[in-house]
């Protein structure tokens, strides 16, 4: 699991700003349900997805494995005709997916993004990616029903014994969607773009060097037909970064890479025609209509092929619907006009599951979600340059400082009594940010604060924090009254449930709690510049795939998002130091078991230390309309059940 | 009247002016900008944020020699300085005469960048990044002054978030509002002036009471709970779609299916929009039908032997209507503005969205071209109606 964006609701609120934002704490389900097995796909050949969480209900002890079976090859299934047909010739080392389906059909999908630019060196928003990879195709992928990186483009990759020469050796025989070939000059073409000194692109940070910035060199191994990447140091997410960038085509684009002034980022905008997205992606864009839809055909030269030795894709189009609005886009599912809801918000669990009873459509439950939610004690101990104050109350920095205080906090805070109140039973109490549903680096033994107001009162006590003048609230050992702010943002109804909760909670041991929420972009300038806060509760979503790495900008204490005390100089506190190194260590290090272990000291670490407490992780839930797509292999990783869209049919 | 016209439109660009000013300072006085998002979010570097907030012009990164020139400035208890040394980047050195060291040391960009991420000279702002990339902020007046000479040139900027010329993007939806406006607008009079005069006719009797319930009940009811009302109706009559402008395959139909497509996925948000301000058309029309009615010249007419309705329409009507015709230049201006919630609610593919977003996602370039063409739709709104004033009241001279 990754720390990968601060995400919020923005479910009711509709608010753009956030649409880069994962939105999962809604999605809130139920595990008391999970009798019946629930049968996703539906295929003649069984395969049913099993609800893996237990039918008795255990509290915070969900299963770990949430593991869905991937769907199996039927050869008894019709082949159909595929329209517009197949073009040109299937490559010699065409990939094989383990598949059968029938050819045809329309899939349908709402969205609730915007198209900002298919350009796929640039892109913007979590739509911008999710779609990219329809057009595109990249050396590497992502299986996110195998949660490991597969081949794509290269058909197979070798690395140097000393871990710093990477070779990918290219696939022969693919031609861009135009029926031009691809080839190792398409790759070094978009390895240029990407790392050209005047175009800003997010992918690009990923290669650099932590400490230089220095950028792998790439050159061609014309002989082999391999592209060779020599590193500066070794990276354990090389790969992760191969796969974001998209393959673009030399031939169309070469006039745009001028040295000086590129243009490259005006193209492939979201007003080009669709003949200029030359792709080699399952699909080619038909038509995008502003605001209403965004229409896909088959790439007739696409190079997958299935079981039975049928090109993919199956699908003849493909509709993504832009709704902005998830209660219409609920209603449309409802009415049948989409074929899937994915990331079924937490308002339409019931709804949901009516239909299931009902029979009209699956409820697929995905186990507990990888996005936390958490609060963070501000340690930040400087001063306002401008007026000299101190950004944290000298006699609030005198509490949070405190490890016993906060233990006592952390005892004190009910995530059970937040799990039924606030997501009626759909959530899991959790002890670190890799929550119990990312099987590849949950960590059991991170220390655990179970609820007791006897024991936060006992921390409370030995601190010699009594309530001294009975009114309710505690004063510290300078007779100064225990008070202080907590902040949400103001968009996330769930997350204000959450803070009202928490705040009764420390009422109960004598700490008063002001309950504020406040607007999002507030909050992210006071946790990041101004550090005029005490206490704020938030979530961080995940990345995919979901590597510890993609919380460096969280977890090591230079970081600009180390909540507590971001960007510090010098790391503050031994703990802190340990926890730096280990994130060097674990990025440099290729063995995902040695990683897991370093993993795990962070994770204890940062538990035994608590300056931040995490609390709960909803549960993460889709819906299917009942034995309509076929192959559907959903994952807890987003987008859950689109991200295999090449493998997917219509049943007619 | 071509004078009056000339001079109204000599007031449009001072107008506009002062109107596109304060936008952007309002803009610019509220926390964050367009890029915050990325900031806080952890996958991407500072050093490609603010790349990008370069290309976007809201930072001007310095040269070696042009640092050199800021000269020695404090920031974090540290004494700062850029030295040129003809190098692609500059050197940076750091002096602590606090802690008596006086000699000044080397600070690789990195960590130098953790102390001076923000920092301040005079009254300008700077930011660096992670390789001790020095940038310069663009304040609240020089960035509009730059935006409106570009302006002035016919250069809008480009949507940040699309990185697209913006009236392209604006001209894509301009479309799709004014024809669920003007729909709206068709209902609201249609229904509403003739309900206000029949109402009128017979004050304070049960047709009128009704209505006024009715009337109130439109004003009463917020847009977007009629939206949601009107959603749930077409999910389970199944009459109407839910939502959306036309359907999946409306390019699939003929010419008149698709006009009836339309017209199908119009319905039901017009009729929101439209009875939601019909209330008020059909308020004021009553009153002033009331008041003319009560005139001494109705009486006259009545005693002449005009006829019931040549006195309600020749006389009467004619002199109520003028209240409605300067209504309707203000509706005008709202055409753009007016149907935002429904078009959210009801999924309708409309600038009113687009605008809202741009404005909390702070694409200023986007909101800057919106609120222009909001002016400008005013002005000519008020000067429509003035001239139409003038057409149905003889009364009115415009000089």
């Amino acid at each position: 699991m990754s720390l990968h964006f601060f995400h919020l609701d923005h479910r009711r609120v509709v608010n753009p700003l956030l649409a880069l934002l994962v939105v999962a704490l809604a999605t809130a389900g139920c595990q008391q349900n999970g009798q019946q097995p629930v049968k996703a796909n539906g295929t003649t050949a069984s395969t049913s997805i099993e609800d893996t969480t237990e039918g008795t209900f255990t509290r915070s002890t969900i299963k770990r494995t949430n593991r869905l079976p991937e769907p199996e090859p039927d050869t008894s299934i019709p082949i159909g005709t595929a329209d517009p047909p197949f073009l040109g010739e299937l490559p010699s080392e065409a990939i094989v997916v383990n598949r059968t389906g029938t050819y045809g059909g329309r899939f349908v999908y709402a969205i609730l993004g915007e198209v900002e630019t298919f350009n796929p060196i640039e892109p913007k928003g979590a739509t911008d990616q999710e779609i990219r990879s329809l057009v595109f195709s990249g050396l590497v992928g992502y299986s996110n029903g195998k949660w490991k990186h597969e081949p794509l483009l290269a058909k197979s990759w070798d690395v140097s014994d000393d871990n710093l020469t990477w070779t990918f050796h290219m696939r022969e025989g693919v031609e861009w969607s135009d029926g031009q070939p691809v080839t190792i000059d398409d790759v070094l073409f978009t390895f240029q773009a990407v790392f050209h000194d005047q175009i800003a692109t997010s992918i690009k940070d990923g290669f650099k060097h932590p400490i230089t910035g220095e950028l792998p060199q790439v050159s061609l191994d014309r002989e082999n037909n391999a592209i060779v990447f020599q590193l500066a140091r070794i990276d354990s997410q090389f790969l992760t970064h191969i796969g974001a960038v998209r393959i673009i085509p030399h031939h169309k684009w070469k006039d745009h890479l001028q040295a000086e002034n590129p243009t490259l980022l005006q193209q492939m905008t979201s007003d080009a025609p669709p003949e200029d997205l030359v792709g080699c992606g399952p699909f080619m864009l038909k038509k995008y209509v502003p605001s209403e839809k965004i229409v896909y055909q088959r790439n007739p030269r696409y190079w997958k092929k299935d079981a039975r030795d049928q090109r993919l894709p199956y699908l003849d189009e493909l509709v993504i619907l832009l709704v902005k609005d998830l209660n219409l886009q609920w209603q449309k599912f409802e009415a049948g006009e989409l074929d899937i809801f994915m990331d079924l918000p937490a308002d339409h669990y019931k709804e949901a599951a009516a239909m299931e009873k009902s029979g009209k459509a699956d409820l697929v439950r995905l186990g507990v979600s990888l996005n936390s939610n958490w609060i963070c004690f501000n340690l930040h101990p400087g001063k306002d340059p401008e007026s000299g104050e101190p950004f944290v109350e000298p006699q609030k920095a005198y509490w949070f400082q405190n490890l016993n205080f906060r233990k006592a906090v952390n005892h004190a805070i009910d995530r059970d009594g937040i799990q039924r109140t606030a997501f009626q039973g759909r959530a899991t109490p959790i002890w670190s940010s890799f929550t119990p549903g990312n099987r590849s680096w949950y960590h059991e033994g991170v220390p655990t604060y179970p609820h007791s107001t006897d024991k936060a009162n006992q921390y409370l006590d030995d601190l010699g924090w009594i309530d001294s003048d009975g009114d309710g609230v505690r004063e510290d050992d300078q007779g100064r009254p225990i008070r202080f702010n907590l902040n949400t943002n103001v968009e996330n109804n769930l997350r204000q449930q959450i803070g009202n909760l928490i705040a009764q909670d420390l009422t109960k041991v004598g700490i008063q709690v002001n309950f504020k929420p406040i607007i999002f972009n507030d909050l992210v300038t006071s946790l990041r510049d101004s550090h005029k806060w005490d206490i704020i509760l938030l979530g961080w979503g995940s990345g995919v795939p979901p590597d510890p790495a993609n919380g460096k900008n969280i977890t090591t204490s230079s970081g600009r998002l180390h909540a507590w005390y971001p960007q510090q100089p010098e790391p503050a506190t031994d703990w802190e130091r340990r926890v730096d190194e280990l994130m060097t260590m674990m990025d440099e290090e290729l063995d995902n078991k040695v990683r897991k272990k370093y993993n795990d000291e962070i994770q204890e670490l940062i538990g035994e230390n608590i300056p931040i407490l995490y609390l709960i992780a909803a549960n993460s839930y889709c819906t299917v309309q009942k034995d309509r797509v076929g192959n559907l292999w959903p994952s807890l990783l987003r987008p859950q059940l689109t991200w295999n869209l090449e493998s997917l049919w219509i049943r007619p | 009247m071509l004078t009056f016209t000339i001079r109204r439109m000599l007031s449009i660009p001072p107008l506009i002016l002062v109107v596109s000013l304060l936008t952007f300072l309002l803009l610019k006085t509220a926390p964050g900008d367009f890029y915050s998002q990325q900031e806080a979010d952890p996958s991407r570097s500072l050093t490609e944020v603010l790349r990008q907030k370069e290309s976007a012009g809201l930072l001007v990164r310095l040269s070696p020699p042009e640092l050199q020139n800021l000269g020695e400035f404090s920031d974090d208890g540290s004494l700062w300085s850029f030295r040129d040394d003809g190098q692609k980047k500059p050197t940076i050195l750091r002096r602590l005469p606090e802690q008596g060291v006086d000699e000044s040391e080397i600070v690789r960009g990195r960590l130098a960048s953790r102390s001076l991420l923000n920092f301040q000279i005079g009254t300008t702002k700077y930011q660096c990044d992670d390789e001790g990339v020095v940038y310069r902020k663009v304040g609240p007046i020089e960035g509009f002054f730059s935006w409106f000479f570009n302006a002035l040139t016919g250069d809008f900027g480009r949507s940040y978030k699309f990185n697209r010329p913006v009236f392209g993007i604006i001209a894509e939806r301009l479309w799709n509002t004014l024809i669920l406006s003007i729909a709206a607008l068709a209902i609201a009079y249609g229904l509403g002036v003739p309900l206000g005069i029949f109402a009128a006719v017979k004050p304070n009797s049960l047709a009128d009471h009704s209505a006024g319930i009715l009337a109130f009940i439109g004003l009463s009811i917020p847009t977007v709970f009629s939206a949601l009302l009107a959603v749930l109706f077409a999910t389970y009559t199944g009459l109407f779609p839910i939502g959306d402008m036309r359907s999946l395959d409306y390019e699939k139909l003929s010419f008149w299916g698709q006009i009836g497509d339309r017209l199908h996925h119009l319905f039901l948000p017009s009729i929101v929009l439209g009875t939601a301000a019909m209330a008020g058309y059909m308020r004021q029309a009553r009153g002033n039908m009331i008041e003319a009615l009560a005139q001494d010249y109705v009486r006259t007419a009545r005693a002449k032997g005009v006829s019931h309705s040549g006195v309600l329409f020749k006389h009467a009507f004619r002199n109520a209507v003028n209240p409605l015709v300067t209504l309707f230049g203000y509706s005008l201006a709202s055409l753009l503005s007016g149907s935002l919630l429904v078009e959210i609610v009801m999924n309708w593919p409309g600038l009113g969205r687009l605008v809202f977003e741009a404005i909390s996602a702070k694409d200023e370039p986007l909101v800057l071209a919106s609120v222009l063409i909001s002016t400008l739709l005013l002005v000519f709104g008020n000067l429509v109606a003035d001239l139409l004033l003038a057409v149905v009241d003889p009364r009115v001279r415009l000089s």
